[in-house]
Protein backbone atom coordinates (compact mmCIF):
# COMPACT_ATOMS: atom_id res chain seq x y z
CA UNK A 1 0.00 0.00 0.00
CA UNK A 2 2.69 2.17 1.02
CA UNK A 3 3.95 1.89 -2.82
CA UNK A 4 0.89 2.35 -3.98
CA UNK A 5 0.41 5.68 -1.99
CA UNK A 6 3.73 7.48 -3.34
CA UNK A 7 2.20 8.16 -6.55
CA UNK A 8 0.79 11.55 -5.21
CA UNK A 9 0.91 13.50 -2.21
CA UNK A 10 -1.06 12.86 0.91
CA UNK A 11 -3.03 15.48 0.97
CA UNK A 12 -3.70 15.55 -3.00
CA UNK A 13 -5.24 11.93 -2.00
CA UNK A 14 -6.95 13.03 1.00
CA UNK A 15 -9.06 15.71 -1.23
CA UNK A 16 -9.96 13.13 -3.87
CA UNK A 17 -11.53 10.85 -1.52
CA UNK A 18 -12.83 13.38 1.51
CA UNK A 19 -11.37 12.39 4.18
CA UNK A 20 -8.61 14.51 6.54
CA UNK A 21 -4.82 14.15 5.09
CA UNK A 22 -4.23 13.05 8.87
CA UNK A 23 -6.50 9.67 8.33
CA UNK A 24 -4.44 9.00 4.98
CA UNK A 25 -1.27 9.53 7.11
CA UNK A 26 -2.50 7.07 9.69
CA UNK A 27 -3.70 4.50 7.05
CA UNK A 28 0.01 4.66 5.48
CA UNK A 29 1.72 4.09 8.69
CA UNK A 30 -0.76 1.29 9.33
CA UNK A 31 -2.44 2.55 12.69
CA UNK A 32 -6.12 3.24 11.24
CA UNK A 33 -8.02 0.88 8.94
CA UNK A 34 -9.98 2.59 6.56
CA UNK A 35 -13.88 1.52 6.27
CA UNK A 36 -14.89 -0.11 3.43
CA UNK A 37 -16.11 3.07 1.63
CA UNK A 38 -13.45 4.87 1.82
CA UNK A 39 -10.99 1.48 0.85
CA UNK A 40 -13.46 1.38 -2.21
CA UNK A 41 -12.88 5.03 -2.43
CA UNK A 42 -9.19 5.06 -2.75
CA UNK A 43 -9.10 1.76 -4.90
CA UNK A 44 -11.06 4.35 -7.51
CA UNK A 45 -8.46 6.70 -7.55
CA UNK A 46 -5.84 4.60 -7.66
CA UNK A 47 -7.68 2.44 -10.88
CA UNK A 48 -6.83 -1.02 -8.75
CA UNK A 49 -9.18 -3.70 -7.14
CA UNK A 50 -9.66 -3.10 -2.87
CA UNK A 51 -8.52 -6.45 -2.93
CA UNK A 52 -4.80 -5.20 -4.15
CA UNK A 53 -4.83 -2.28 -2.65
CA UNK A 54 -5.65 -3.45 1.23
CA UNK A 55 -3.31 -6.90 0.20
CA UNK A 56 -6.28 -8.56 1.71
CA UNK A 57 -4.75 -11.75 -0.02
CA UNK A 58 -1.52 -11.51 1.97
CA UNK A 59 -3.17 -10.76 5.42
CA UNK A 60 -5.60 -13.39 5.00
CA UNK A 61 -3.19 -15.86 4.77
CA UNK A 62 -1.57 -14.14 7.70
CA UNK A 63 -4.44 -14.46 9.82
CA UNK A 64 -5.61 -18.02 8.90
CA UNK A 65 -1.74 -18.71 10.40
CA UNK A 66 -2.53 -17.10 13.72
CA UNK A 67 -5.97 -19.70 13.79
CA UNK A 68 -3.98 -22.22 13.32
CA UNK A 69 -1.95 -22.03 16.21
CA UNK A 70 -5.28 -20.73 18.65
CA UNK B 1 -21.36 38.18 5.43
CA UNK B 2 -22.82 34.88 4.92
CA UNK B 3 -22.52 32.09 7.64
CA UNK B 4 -21.06 29.18 5.70
CA UNK B 5 -20.64 27.37 9.37
CA UNK B 6 -23.46 28.10 12.18
CA UNK B 7 -22.28 25.48 14.47
CA UNK B 8 -18.62 27.49 14.75
CA UNK B 9 -20.60 30.50 14.51
CA UNK B 10 -22.57 30.49 17.68
CA UNK B 11 -19.87 28.77 19.19
CA UNK B 12 -17.91 32.04 18.41
CA UNK B 13 -20.22 34.00 19.37
CA UNK B 14 -20.89 32.54 22.93
CA UNK B 15 -17.04 32.59 23.49
CA UNK B 16 -17.16 36.47 22.46
CA UNK B 17 -20.18 36.88 24.99
CA UNK B 18 -18.51 35.27 27.48
CA UNK B 19 -15.42 37.65 26.64
CA UNK B 20 -17.79 40.54 27.32
CA UNK B 21 -19.27 39.36 30.50
CA UNK B 22 -15.88 39.25 32.43
CA UNK B 23 -15.36 42.50 30.77
CA UNK B 24 -18.32 43.90 32.63
CA UNK B 25 -17.41 41.47 35.63
CA UNK B 26 -14.32 43.18 35.92
CA UNK B 27 -15.93 47.00 35.45
CA UNK B 28 -18.08 45.77 38.88
CA UNK B 29 -16.09 43.39 40.42
CA UNK B 30 -12.11 45.06 39.86
CA UNK B 31 -9.63 43.73 37.62
CA UNK B 32 -7.58 40.45 38.43
CA UNK B 33 -4.76 39.07 36.22
CA UNK B 34 -6.46 35.92 36.04
CA UNK B 35 -9.97 36.95 35.00
CA UNK B 36 -8.09 39.17 32.67
CA UNK B 37 -5.97 36.34 30.77
CA UNK B 38 -9.19 34.56 30.54
CA UNK B 39 -11.17 37.08 28.60
CA UNK B 40 -8.26 37.37 26.23
CA UNK B 41 -8.47 34.03 25.68
CA UNK B 42 -12.51 33.56 25.44
CA UNK B 43 -11.74 36.87 22.90
CA UNK B 44 -9.28 35.17 20.61
CA UNK B 45 -11.29 32.09 20.42
CA UNK B 46 -14.38 33.54 19.62
CA UNK B 47 -12.73 35.64 16.65
CA UNK B 48 -11.35 32.87 15.64
CA UNK B 49 -14.47 30.58 15.71
CA UNK B 50 -16.35 33.72 14.03
CA UNK B 51 -14.04 33.75 11.04
CA UNK B 52 -13.57 30.17 10.44
CA UNK B 53 -17.37 30.43 10.10
CA UNK B 54 -17.59 33.47 7.78
CA UNK B 55 -14.79 31.60 5.53
CA UNK B 56 -16.34 29.46 2.51
CA UNK B 57 -12.72 27.63 3.06
CA UNK B 58 -12.39 26.76 6.28
CA UNK B 59 -15.96 26.15 6.52
CA UNK B 60 -15.25 23.40 4.26
CA UNK B 61 -12.20 22.12 6.54
CA UNK B 62 -13.92 22.24 9.24
CA UNK B 63 -17.59 20.13 7.81
CA UNK B 64 -14.41 17.70 5.94
CA UNK B 65 -12.85 17.13 9.56
CA UNK B 66 -16.35 16.32 11.31
CA UNK B 67 -17.10 13.94 8.73
CA UNK B 68 -13.76 12.25 8.90
CA UNK B 69 -13.75 8.75 9.46
CA UNK B 70 -11.11 8.54 12.07
CA UNK B 71 -11.89 11.51 13.97
CA UNK B 72 -15.23 10.52 14.65
CA UNK B 73 -14.17 7.06 15.60
CA UNK B 74 -11.14 9.00 17.96
CA UNK B 75 -13.89 11.07 19.46
CA UNK B 76 -16.12 7.62 20.10
CA UNK B 77 -12.64 6.03 21.70
CA UNK B 78 -12.06 8.80 24.12
CA UNK B 79 -16.07 9.35 25.21
CA UNK B 80 -16.20 5.67 26.04
CA UNK B 81 -12.57 5.96 27.70
CA UNK B 82 -13.73 9.55 29.80
CA UNK B 83 -17.04 7.81 30.93
CA UNK B 84 -15.15 4.82 32.00
CA UNK B 85 -12.29 6.91 33.90
CA UNK B 86 -14.92 8.82 35.15
CA UNK B 87 -17.15 5.61 36.78
CA UNK B 88 -14.10 4.43 38.04
CA UNK B 89 -13.38 7.67 40.02
CA UNK B 90 -16.62 8.18 41.16
CA UNK B 91 -16.16 5.28 42.61
CA UNK B 92 -13.12 5.78 44.41
CA UNK B 93 -14.40 9.39 45.58
CA UNK B 94 -17.72 7.63 47.05
CA UNK B 95 -15.58 5.67 49.24
CA UNK B 96 -13.14 8.20 50.28
CA UNK B 97 -16.58 10.70 51.12
CA UNK B 98 -18.21 7.80 52.91
CA UNK B 99 -14.83 6.54 54.59
CA UNK B 100 -13.90 9.92 55.94
CA UNK B 101 -17.80 11.05 56.77
CA UNK B 102 -18.37 7.81 58.90
CA UNK B 103 -14.83 8.01 60.43
CA UNK B 104 -15.36 11.88 61.37
CA UNK B 105 -19.02 11.66 61.40
CA UNK B 106 -19.30 14.80 59.30
CA UNK B 107 -22.45 14.59 57.64
CA UNK B 108 -21.01 16.96 54.92
CA UNK B 109 -19.03 14.27 53.80
CA UNK B 110 -21.64 11.94 53.43
CA UNK B 111 -24.18 14.45 51.95
CA UNK B 112 -20.68 14.48 48.73
CA UNK B 113 -20.91 10.78 48.72
CA UNK B 114 -24.25 10.63 48.58
CA UNK B 115 -24.12 13.02 45.43
CA UNK B 116 -21.32 11.35 43.74
CA UNK B 117 -22.89 8.33 44.26
CA UNK B 118 -25.82 9.91 42.17
CA UNK B 119 -24.61 10.99 39.48
CA UNK B 120 -22.36 7.32 39.29
CA UNK B 121 -26.02 5.61 39.14
CA UNK B 122 -26.97 8.37 36.59
CA UNK B 123 -23.99 7.18 34.27
CA UNK B 124 -24.33 4.00 34.89
CA UNK B 125 -28.28 3.88 34.05
CA UNK B 126 -27.41 6.00 31.02
CA UNK B 127 -24.77 3.61 29.89
CA UNK B 128 -27.34 0.90 29.88
CA UNK B 129 -29.96 2.33 27.89
CA UNK B 130 -27.66 3.46 25.79
CA UNK B 131 -26.12 -0.36 25.24
CA UNK B 132 -29.72 -1.44 24.78
CA UNK B 133 -30.56 1.57 22.24
CA UNK B 134 -28.03 0.24 20.01
CA UNK B 135 -28.42 -2.95 20.33
CA UNK B 136 -31.71 -2.79 18.75
CA UNK B 137 -30.57 0.00 16.09
CA UNK B 138 -28.26 -2.19 15.14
Amino acid sequence: MKKVLSKMTQQQLAELVHVSSRTIISIEKEQYSPSLMLAYRMAEVFGVSVEELCCLKENKELEDKQYENL
Amino acid sequence: MKTYNKKNFWLGMQFIVLALGLLILGFFKGFKLKNIALMILCFIIGVSFLMRSLSKEMSRKDRLDDMDERNRLIHLKSCSRANSITQVGSVILMGIFFGIGTASDADLMKGAGVGVAFCFTVSLWAEMFARLYYEKKN
